[in-house]
């Protein structure tokens, strides 16, 4: 059964891929645990991202029209695929409430305070859900023009911000032991970049099949050196302040202000950093709707949409008990538990594959 | 709250379901009920107040106690 007849092409793609690397890391930007060399621990990382990525989309383009969950039926058998899908499902349902919780704990910190927690997130993933409904068509258009709009506020903010701007804030360059930068690089290698494994689940619905690999990195890239871009202004602009900042780019854009009449402009980068938010909260939501429809053999996926997006927000909301737990959640433990997923999974399907010649038809 | 709870899942139900028993989706029906029922108590126990364990932090956890503290 195809449930899915939309197509998206390469632009689109890249598009919604940078949106997704953007998401929840202009909230928690990566490799923090790096203070003011945060740049050089997101510029190692996405060199060992890119490893990671060519393993999915090389895979991807093996099995040019099926996402992970057929390519894991086809590669494994039915009854041991499955379960292997089960976990990769698993992982991005869980991915997709660490986002929402993400963005529940920076709402309700800085801007709404007094409004309860289910409500920021039954809103935050209601539009989600009927972007989901919608297709992915209209999830790649979304992707084509809010990423344009917010890099476009990005950059605004980094032209008004300039006056703050001290380059020297940078200094000592390379003052972090290796250890600990190598330790950071690995956290920003597994969040946000890795994380794209779930775009596996869309590229069958890419018009253009050849060089997959290709839009894969050069997404990437982009959306790595945005994020590089964001790491300097912000160490050079918050100086020592950066590494103890849990929300920088919020911290950065306050102290925006322009002849004392424009500023508390950290509104437009709110409004900015949930827009980004939808993006990824979406594409995981499609994900996993997708994935557990084809796994499920049933003969749509949109009927998911709502039960397992609650499951999201129940999820989010149950996560932790408090941010503090997140936090430490995030820097110990993610980077070991996400690898085997984001790299583990595709890793061993593409050997096992490879082993066995599959599939028949690939040159 | 518990009352909300009710309606928002009432609507959900009723919007979707009668859509599907119509198109004769059981097995896709099978599947939505067995993930809406659990999820109603679920939120019907979050709004009573009812304290769950919070989920990364028990995986974490358990993880912690079977191959150590990561550094």
């Amino acid at each position: 059964v195809v449930l899915e007849t939309g197509k998206i092409d390469s632009l689109q793609f890249i598009f919604l891929m940078v949106g997704f690397i953007m998401g929840s890391s202009v909230v928690l930007m990566p490799g923090q645990a790096a203070a003011h060399d945060a740049w050089i621990a997101i510029l190692i990382g996405l060199a060992e991202a890119i490893l990671f990525v060519l393993v999915y989309s090389i895979l991807g383009s093996r099995f040019r029209n099926k996402t992970l969950i057929e390519i894991n039926e086809v590669v494994y058998g039915p009854l041991f695929g499955k379960l292997i899908s089960l976990a990769f499902l698993g992982y991005i349902l869980h991915l997709g409430s660490l986002v929402i919780g993400d963005f529940k704990d920076f709402l309700s910190v800085t801007v709404l305070p007094q409004t309860p927690y289910a409500i920021i997130v039954i809103f935050i993933t209601l539009v989600c859900v009927y972007a989901v409904k919608s297709g992915i068509e209209v999830i790649a258009r979304c992707g084509q023009i809010l990423t344009v709009i917010i890099v476009g506020i990005f950059l605004i903010a980094v032209i008004f911000l300039v006056k703050d701007i001290n380059l020297k804030n940078l200094q000592p360059i390379l003052e972090v032991p290796v250890k600990d930068l190598l330790v950071a690089a690995h956290g920003t290698a597994s969040f946000p970049f890795a994380e794209t494994v779930v775009f596996i689940m869309l590229i069958p619905f890419l018009k253009n099949h050849k060089n997959i690999p290709i839009t894969v990195v050069k997404s990437l890239l982009i959306g790595g050196c945005i994020l590089v871009f964001v790491a300097i202004r912000n160490a050079s602009a918050l100086g020592n302040i950066a590494g103890i900042c849990n929300y920088q780019n919020f911290q950065a854009d306050r102290l925006i202000d322009v002849g004392h009449f424009l500023s508390r402009m950290e509104i437009l980068t709110v409004i900015a950093m949930v827009t980004m938010g939808f993006i990824k909260i979406t594409i995981l939501l499609y994900g996993v709707v997708l994935g557990s429809a084809q796994l499920l053999g049933l003969r749509s996926y949109r009927l998911l949409v709502i039960p397992i997006a609650i499951l999201m927000i129940i999820l989010s909301l149950i996560n932790f008990k408090s941010f503090s737990e997140n936090v430490v959640f995030a820097f110990q433990f993610y980077p070991i538990y996400a690898p085997l997923f984001e790299f583990g999974i595709p890793l061993l399907t593409l050997i096992v594959a490879m082993i066995r010649g599959l599939p028949k038809c690939w040159k | 709250m518990v009352l909300l709870v009710v309606i928002i899942f009432g609507v959900i139900a009723w919007l979707e379901i009668p859509g599907m028993v119509q198109k004769k989706y059981w097995r896709e029906l099978i599947v939505y009920c067995a993930l809406l029922l659990p999820e109603f108590v679920l939120s019907l126990l979050l709004t009573m107040g009812v304290n769950f364990p919070a989920v990364s932090t028990a995986i974490f956890e358990m993880v912690k106690s079977i191959f150590g503290v990561p550094s």
